[in-house]
């Protein structure tokens, strides 16, 4: 139950994901060698659609006086800015 | 927060948009984990997210906005939490909060006179006006 008297945590409710068993690899080198390059591929075009705030999921932990927020909040002087706090819970 | 990423971030696509989403420890459950879990639920590159695990942000624009303290809150003001601040192309940081060109919250101890409820709709009109 939240402090503030409302309703409950969207925390509280967990989903529980099965992963199927990993099939065997294939045996020859060479479907290894392009396995290995697509792996590699799919890694480098996730690094590139990153966002620009960082990795979604990590937030940037403000030290005292959030110089970190201030800092950037006046970077970006010269756009319209929403600021939003809110429970993550 | 979803109200913003659904009805603002996900429907005003103007890169110029700067959005600042801090999770701040207000309940029990509240810990850098919840925030990490929450915001990956937002994936908009125009938002930055931040964890305020003191809540110093929280308090220090709960005295800003002049937010009510709530009964167990100590002090003149409460923390500003569920809040939705809309800043103008000008404002400056500095020292101190600077005051909002508009905001609305989920409070109950703030009156819809000092700041208005949460609405996506009127939300996105000030967000797309201060775009102009």
């Amino acid at each position: 139950v939240r402090a503030d008297g409302g309703g409950l945590s969207r925390e509280m409710v967990r989903t529980v994901h099965r992963t199927p068993s990993p099939r065997p690899l294939p045996r020859s080198a060479g479907a290894r060698e392009i396995l290995t390059v697509l792996v590699a591929v799919v890694g480098l075009a996730s690094c590139a659609s990153a966002p620009r705030g960082g990795a979604p999921g990590a937030p940037i932990e403000l030290s005292s006086g959030y110089p970190e927020l201030r800092a950037r909040f006046d970077a970006d002087a010269g756009r319209p800015r929403l600021l939003v706090l809110a429970s993550p819970t | 927060v979803a109200v913003v990423r659904d009805e603002v971030l996900a429907k005003v696509a103007d890169p110029g948009l700067r959005a600042y989403v801090v999770w701040t420890r207000i309940l029990d459950e509240d810990d850098a984990a919840a925030a990490r879990s929450a915001g990956a639920k937002l994936t908009d590159s125009r938002v930055v997210q931040l964890w305020d695990g003191g809540a110093e942000l929280a308090r220090a624009l709960g005295r800003s906005l002049a937010i009510p303290a709530r009964e167990r809150e100590a002090g003149a003001h409460g923390f500003a939490w569920d809040v939705y601040l809309l800043y103008d192309r000008g404002a400056r940081w500095g020292d101190a909060p600077p005051p909002p060109s508009f905001w609305m919250d989920q409070l109950r101890q703030v009156s819809p006179a000092q700041a208005p409820r949460l609405d996506g709709p009127a939300l996105r009109a000030r967000v797309e006006g201060a775009l102009r």
